[in-house]
């Protein structure tokens, strides 16, 4: 095969191939779904210092009053004056979510990292400090106020972030430690809107910016500046912020950021110590659930068993296996390897490999069956393999029925590494068969191996789309007999 | 003998039919499967999944619905997501969409609908004289029917690739094959396409 033949098509080449476009509400419909998943959005609340945990069972509830008592002091405030269309959310700690204009039909939703200030009445948000990403339903007017200027969208989904022009707060203990490092600060505002969909207008002054999805702008003392790059606008935007640092008004306010610091410090520490508890529980949790539930769910065919399936299956007197179809032709139609994610060329590996598998079943079923039988090699090529695996069990099981319901527990036994496998002159013509039949599935995948490569030929080898037999054998469970 | 590194036999093509990614701080908020960021994330990359969902099944409703599996897939997993892994937003998307488009291949047998002039009629928009377009929405015809007669992993490599820009390692990771086999169904792909549209594609 030469370079040129992987050289790839022209450019452009496949443009004409008409793609379908998603419909108008398709971000909707699946945010619906998302919803379904998703505990509903939390509302801002009439009440102060909540403390958001998630929901836990009863039994661990002492442990995690002890979490809540321990991470009190971190806390995240939302205030909400009586009238539901105002309110006031500030993030200390961690990210919050809040619904804005009113409890029953939200407007907007805000996710306001921490640092971040906001405070709203009906439609008009005062965002005085920090990130805040904002989503508008369609047809609202809405507007965010900064001190840097004015962003105003309908329905939209957009980021507002907000460094320096700090505002006087009111409250209790922790705001007014953040309010002691706020106040004498006097940074030039500066914000960053970035656009991610639908349209805002950015105001500042006499200026006017118009932003569309994908669009940015700065806002300060300059006035306003679009970008056509998100990235490239929070980057200038970034630089700009860090170079305000130099400034001597931002070296006066040394001790603002210190002391910011250290009151991050220190809610970091309660923070770490809240999560340090709630690994610990979600750790016990998981035991608590595998001990119960039987373990995580199976991601994998019931029939590829690892040693602790063989080890269960041991207990239940059980064996199960796969084996690949007898019949190969059939299972090698270029419909079915279509469904295999195969090319038509990937016929005779596979028909090679069905091929294999069948001559190792029917070399070790037919002396078997040859013995069982006692009959001429004629018959018992005329009863087949099939036939053979059946008549061999059956007449083993007739002939000692407490051997062979034995045989079902040590094979499983053996399977799951608890038991070493007899010589094969020692192995009861029913272990002997299992024990092969068990294995073959394996031995068909690395078979596929050499020529596909092991993830593909697992891939095919367990597909749902491959001619396979699916057999379990059970017997009772040791001790169970009367 | 000398080795090629697969790198300079296949080289990564232009990223056409992906957007540009969002920012990082966005792409942190839907890890923590914040929803209004993950709406932003729907809206960035709809079309794109459209896109490749409807080149490998034929337009209709069976895209949308396994647009929609796409994201919430995609939502679901986020929180596993390495934002500074080598996987891209994008390519991590088109990966869940190839594996969902390939499994309802498999499961359901469908058979790719030809389109008709109403459909493509209602979907094409040419630029330029009318005789160019029509010869576009013939184009987009014939491109189609070739298409739908390769096997579905030839092309799903063949779109990961030529339109939305994969490299082979990525598109072997999307297919769950081997690099090998990743670029001789890529190899075969586009060697069947030329074949059938080397005299559409010469027309001006």
């Amino acid at each position: 095969m030469s370079v040129n033949e992987h050289e790839p098509l022209e450019e452009g080449a496949l443009d004409a191939w008409e793609p379908q476009l998603p419909p108008a509400n398709f971000a909707d419909r699946v945010m619906s779904g998302v919803g379904d998943a998703n505990a509903p959005m939390e509302q801002a609340k009439p009440a102060t210092n909540v403390v958001q945990l998630r929901s836990r069972s009863r039994w661990r509830g002492a442990a995690l009053a002890a979490a809540a008592m321990v991470a009190i002091a971190a806390a995240v405030f939302v205030k909400v004056d009586t009238t539901p269309l105002h309110g006031e959310a500030i993030a200390a700690d961690h990210r919050i979510e809040v619904a804005i204009g009113g409890n029953r039909a939200a407007r907007a939703k805000a996710v306001l990292e921490p640092g971040a200030h906001v405070v709203w009445d009906g439609d008009l948000v005062t965002q005085d400090s920090g990130d805040v990403f904002y989503r508008v339903e369609p047809g609202a007017k809405f507007r965010v106020h900064t001190p840097a200027g004015d962003v105003d969208v309908l329905g939209t989904c957009f980021a507002v972030k907000v460094r320096g022009g700090g505002q006087e707060r009111s409250g209790d203990m922790q705001k007014r430690d953040m309010k002691s490092g706020v106040v004498g600060a006097a940074l030039s505002a500066m914000a960053f809107v970035a656009v991610y969909e639908g349209k805002v207008a950015v105001s500042h002054a006499s200026e006017h910016v118009d932003l569309v999805a994908g669009e940015s702008a700065q806002i300060g003392p300059e006035g306003a500046t679009r970008s056509t790059s998100a990235d490239l606008g929070k980057k200038a935007f970034d630089e700009k912020v860090a170079a305000q640092g130099s400034d001597p008004v931002s070296v006066a306010n040394g001790n603002l950021v210190s002391q910011v610091q250290d009151y991050k410090q220190r809610l970091e520490a309660l923070a770490a110590q809240k999560t340090d508890v709630e690994k610990k529980l979600d750790a016990t949790e998981k035991k608590l659930a595998s001990a119960t539930d039987g373990g995580p769910p199976r991601n994998r065919s019931e029939y590829e068993l690892d040693s602790e399936d063989w080890a269960d299956l041991a207990k239940r007197g059980k064996i199960k296996y796969r084996t690949p179809c007898l019949k190969a032709d059939s299972a090698t139609t270029t419909d079915k390897l279509s469904a295999l994610g195969l090319s038509p060329e990937d016929g005779a590996v596979l028909k090679g490999a069905y091929g294999r598998s069948y001559d190792r079943i029917w070399g070790m079923v037919r002396p078997l069956c040859l013995q069982a039988l006692g009959t001429s090699e004629a018959i018992v090529d005329k009863i087949g393999v099939n036939q053979c695996i059946h008549l061999v069990y059956d007449l083993a099981s007739q002939a000692d029925r407490d051997g062979t319901s034995e045989a079902h527990i040590q094979v499983a036994e053996i399977r799951a590494g608890i038991r070493p496998e007899p010589p094969v002159d020692k192995q009861p013509a029913t272990m002997k068969m299992m024990l092969a039949l068990t294995a073959e599935q394996g031995a068909f995948e690395s078979d596929l191996a050499r020529t596909m490569g092991p993830e593909e030929a697992h891939r095919v080898a367990w597909s749902d789309d491959i001619c396979v037999s699916n057999n379990s054998w059970g017997t009772a469970p040791r001790g169970s007999k009367k | 003998m000398m080795a090629i590194a697969m790198s300079e036999v296949f080289p990564r093509r232009a990223e056409r039919g992906v957007p540009p990614g969002l920012d990082a701080a966005v792409l942190t908020r839907c890890r923590a499967q914040d929803p209004v960021a993950f709406r932003a994330f729907v809206v960035r990359y709809q079309n794109m999944v459209f896109a490749l969902l409807s080149r490998m099944l034929g337009h209709g409703a069976e895209v949308e619905d396994l647009a929609q599996e796409t994201f919430m897939r995609a939502y679901r997993a986020f929180p596993t997501f390495e934002l500074d892994g080598a996987a891209k937003a994008s390519t991590w998307l088109l990966t869940i969409a190839t594996r969902l488009a390939l499994d309802s291949r498999r499961k359901k047998k469908l058979h790719l609908a030809d389109l008709d002039e109403t459909d493509v009629a209602e979907v094409a928009v040419a630029p330029g004289t009318p005789e160019q377009s029509l010869h576009h929405r013939q184009l987009g015809l014939a491109i189609s029917r070739v298409a739908a007669t390769l096997p579905d992993d030839q092309r799903a490599a063949l779109l990961l690739c030529e339109v939305h820009g994969l490299s082979i390692t990525e598109i072997a990771s999307a297919l769950l094959v081997p690099e090998n086999t990743a670029k001789t169904r890529l190899f075969r792909a586009r060697e069947k396409m030329r074949e059938a549209l080397a005299g559409e594609w010469r027309t001006p």
